[in-house]
């Protein structure tokens, strides 16, 4: 597909500023009970048109990619710019359109991989499971091989070109016994489906849906917290990623609006966003509008340094964007973290729990997502978690709300900081102590 | 094609669809786009297994390349013993409305949307207002090889308030959306500048109200409140592709009174107020289903394998948010029937508590197989004394689902089911449109989450 015709022709029908986003995704995917239940091959090229008129902006987004089709989105996206009110903070589209050399992103057998290709990985995740104990069962399940490409070229330069593979396993096991019933879930994430953990992965979600046959429901109280690092990598996510977002602090959404150069976090926190580096999964040579990529440094030793710019936020502001333009092929850019990642400390897991007098490690939550980012104030519903007495982990516990603000807990309670940095897609993250916190149990 | 190829059953599914979202970000037209997509989906068994496949490109080397992927797949999947029977369906479903939306000029659409933003912005100590309008048009066909040819089209439009507060240094977001299938006449009928104030309103009454204090407490929830919990804390543990492999806490619970006696639940693709499923995309009519009646678990959603493997009647739950995706069992429109109490009744029983409302939640979260559920709910209100008290915010609430739906002490006279043009359920990385609501019930106890 010739996008720099589309460039032409949007310019001929009108427009002052236009780029073109398409995205070519190729995905296999094996959905898993105890067996392999199903096998899916998906292809999906998608368009994403975006054009300025006076400084009226309107995007257009098509999978219809057939010569009308594109004639036709082109058209609607001029006549929606025509006749839309002009934004009063349009400067211009990202003018320096070129990439950061960032390492190796794409693997070919990755790409390429055949439906019989990930059935060994798949066997080798469910064999696992009942390794981890004899009476685990695999319930649930997936694994996947994905390539995605994106081609971007707009008025001001291009075509630049980026490919990346992504290849994730995850799966839940039960055990149930003597009217009780345990389960865990556990999964991984690599560039190469050649690497992935099944085994590890198998054995770690049977082994512990045995240690939680035995949950019991936690009471209500104040308790020494220790978080796991993926618990701590998705509560990162939910709470600090809408708050860093250059445009949520322009429009009076985020609590760290004016902030900057304030200590908001505890002198050992640190949060960067990775955009160079291929070991964080999310990084990039170049932004969703064609900026180059970089790593940006947010949080230092707890000093909030800055926000995440796309261009048009950074316009606003007569600068430079930090290159962290995210955009689906039907929406416009909006600043996202490539990789966001809270720097790992020095303590190992075990020397955590042995600090802990009383307290509780949490394994799991669900509903973490449903915090309140704008407020800052954090729940989430564990799960999974082990009661800690006297540094020892004395039994599984589960049903239980922690329920307190974001930054309270990582400014005033974080006690330590692990070196065990877990890698998922777009964040990675420790496990982290905090003192006292209270806990909604029963 | 596919039975050429040696396929067994062969199910074809074509999507129109076409989504248009404006966004009106404190007075500026922050994105106005549209999203078009069309493509096809192709299952086959073959051999006995089940394999999938998708694509954009419908030229005819495309769809053959398509088929033969979805035999490939076909060969590393599990051998499905059998399929659910069904008639044979023919026929062509329409949503109602009156004026289709790409009749209505864009720019009547994003002066709407900006008049309702200013009256959102209006309010005093609103820092932040984002009003949304979303429309929706879907079209698909089904056909397989066992005789269904199926199709529908519909329409979904609503608009969307988020308003953020701020007073003393504090913050509070409140949202709230209205949706309808329907037409443009939806838009057309209502005041929108009305609604964004008072999204507002409650935000600016929210950002200076107390967190609910933390633990058990009884509780009575609106309509909007019941349709998350229903969803969430029980739906998903009826969908019988989790019964089957043994992730829900119901299975082998048929007949079992698992509820109140007071409970009666129900999952109904076409219903006043909820999103249109006339027929799933595996191509059978998706019937009215009577999961719970008084108290006792009747049935369960199924698609055709697991209607085969649960040995129950195919009620057409077999859901794919788009063609690229295969049929997996989900809800449609899933709600509690009426009871007999009054509201008021209610609060004064409950005496001491807490009044949970649905407006400004942002949704739900179970883990069906632990049978813990958590769910947020909007600004709500203590009940204090048998009356309303004052205004709590950051109320997430959570419990086990049996004991739940066990505690469930009173079921109100009122009925209200909802949908919403911006969201939906997430379930094996899918999303899909759902409905869901009920009358105001009363129960017994609920762990919350609070300061």
């Amino acid at each position: 597909m010739d996008l720099e015709k589309i460039v032409k022709r949007a310019i001929e029908l009108g427009a002052s500023e236009v780029d073109v986003y398409l995205t070519k995704t190729s995905e296999t995917l094996l959905t898993l009970s105890d067996v392999i239940e199903a096998s899916k091959y998906t292809k999906l090229f998608s368009l994403g048109i975006r054009v300025v008129v006076n400084k009226s902006v309107a995007v257009v987004g098509t999978q219809d990619l057939s010569r009308e089709g594109v004639e036709k989105s082109l058209k609607s996206a001029i006549s929606i710019a025509k006749v839309s009110p002009p934004d009063p903070n349009w400067v211009s589209m990202n003018k320096r359109i070129t990439e950061t050399r960032v390492g190796n992103l794409f693997d070919e057998d990755t790409a390429y991989a055949t439906p019989e290709d990930l059935k060994q990985v798949a066997v080798d995740l469910l064999d696992s499971v009942s390794e981890g104990y004899r009476n685990a069962k695999p319930v649930r399940g997936a694994v996947t091989a994905r390539s995605i490409e994106i081609d971007y070229v707009s008025c001001y330069g291009g075509p630049l070109t980026r490919a990346e593979t992504v290849s994730g396993l995850h799966v839940y096991a039960r055990v149930d016994e003597g009217g009780k019933t345990g389960t865990f879930s556990e999964h991984d994430i690599q560039r190469s489906y050649k690497k992935l953990r099944a085994r590890d992965v198998g054995y770690e979600a049977g082994s512990r849906a045995r240690e939680f046959l035995e949950a019991e429901v936690l009471p209500n109280g104040v308790y020494e917290l220790i978080l796991l690092n993926r618990v701590t990598a998705s509560i990162l996510s939910v709470m600090i990623t809408p708050a860093i977002s250059a445009l949520n602090v322009q429009q009076g959404r985020s609590p760290l609006s004016g902030r900057v150069g304030d200590e908001i976090l505890s002198q050992d926190v640190s949060v960067v966003d990775l955009g160079t580096s291929p070991e964080a999964l999310g990084s990039k040579p170049f932004d969703d509008e064609g900026h180059p990529t970089k790593d940006t440094v947010i949080f230092e030793r707890g000093v909030l340094k800055t926000y995440l710019y796309d261009t048009y936020t950074a316009l606003k502001e007569g600068r430079e964007s930090t290159g962290n333009a995210s955009r689906t092929f039907s929406s416009a850019p909006t600043p996202q973290p490539h990789h966001l990642r809270l720097m790992p400390g020095k303590a190992r897991l075990d020397e955590l729990i042995s600090e802990v007098r009383e307290g509780v490690l949490v394994m799991d939550t669900i509903g973490e997502w449903l915090s309140n980012p704008v407020s800052g104030h954090l729940n989430a519903t564990i799960t999974h978690a082990y009661l800690i007495r006297e540094g020892e982990l004395v039994k599984p516990v589960k049903g239980a709300v922690i329920t307190s603000n974001i930054y309270e807990l990582l400014k005033h309670r974080v006690e330590a900081i692990g070196r065990d940095l877990r890698i998922e897609y777009g964040v990675s993250a420790p496990s982290l102590k905090f003192g006292k916190v209270r806990i909604a149990g029963t | 094609m596919a039975e050429a190829s040696g396929a067994s059953y062969a199910e074809v599914r074509t999507q129109l669809f076409s989504y248009e979202l404006i966004t009106v970000d404190n007075l500026v037209l922050r994105e106005f786009s549209k999203t078009y997509r069309v493509g096809l989906g192709v299952r086959v068994l073959y051999n006995g297994c089940y394999g999938f496949s998708s694509t954009n490109d419908l030229s005819d080397d495309s769809v053959r390349e398509a088929v033969s992927r979805a035999i490939v797949a076909a060969r590393v999947s599990k051998k499905t013993e059998s399929l659910g029977v069904r008639e044979p369906s023919r026929g062509r479903y329409v949503s109602s409305w009156k004026i289709r939306p790409e009749d209505v000029y864009d720019e009547a659409k994003t002066e709407l949307m900006i008049r309702a933003n200013k009256a959102g912005l209006s309010v005093g100590g609103i820092k932040s207002s984002v009003s949304r309008l979303g429309i929706q048009h879907d079209w698909r066909y089904v056909v397989s090889s066992d005789g269904a040819d199926l199709e529908y089209e519909s329409y979904l439009v609503g608009v969307a308030q988020l308003s953020v507060a701020v007073e003393s240094g504090s913050m509070e977001r409140v949202s709230n959306q209205e949706s309808s299938v329907s037409g443009w006449e939806f838009v057309e009928g209502r005041d929108w500048e009305e609604f964004t104030q008072s999204v507002s309103k409650l935000a600016k009454e929210a950002v200076k109200a107390p967190l609910p204090p933390a633990g058990k407490t009884r509780v009575i929830a609106d309509p909007e409140m019941v349709g998350l919990i229903l969803h969430e804390a029980f739906g998903h543990a009826t969908e019988g592709d989790l019964v089957a492999s043994g992730t829900s806490i119901l299975k082998n619970r048929l007949g079992e009174e698992i509820a109140s006696q007071l409970v009666t639940i129900v999952d109904d693709g076409v219903v006043e107020g909820g999103y249109y499923v006339p027929f799933d995309d595996e191509g059978s009519l998706k019937k009215k289903t009577i999961v719970v009646e008084r108290g006792v678990l009747k049935s369960f959603l199924t698609n055709r394998e697991s209607a085969a493997r649960l040995n129950l009647p195919v009620s057409g739950n077999g859901r794919a948010q788009d063609f690229t995706h295969m049929p997996i069992v989900r809800q449609t429109n899933f709600y509690m029937m009426p009871g007999d109490w009054g509201l008021e009744e209610m609060i004064k029983e409950v005496r001491e508590g807490l009044y949970l409302v649905g407006k400004g939640s942002s949704g739900g979260q179970v883990d069906t197989g632990a049978g813990t559920f958590t769910f947020s709910a909007g600004p709500s209100r203590l009940i204090r004394n048998g009356e309303l008290g004052g205004l709590v915010r950051g109320v997430v609430v959570s419990g086990s689902i049996l004991e739940t739906l066990r505690g469930v002490e009173a079921v109100g006279k009122d009925l209200r089911i909802t949908t919403s043009a911006f969201g939906g359920c997430g379930k094996d990385s899918q999303m899909v449109r759902v409905g869901d609501g009920g009358p105001h019930i009363m129960v017994k106890e609920l762990i919350v989450g609070g300061g």
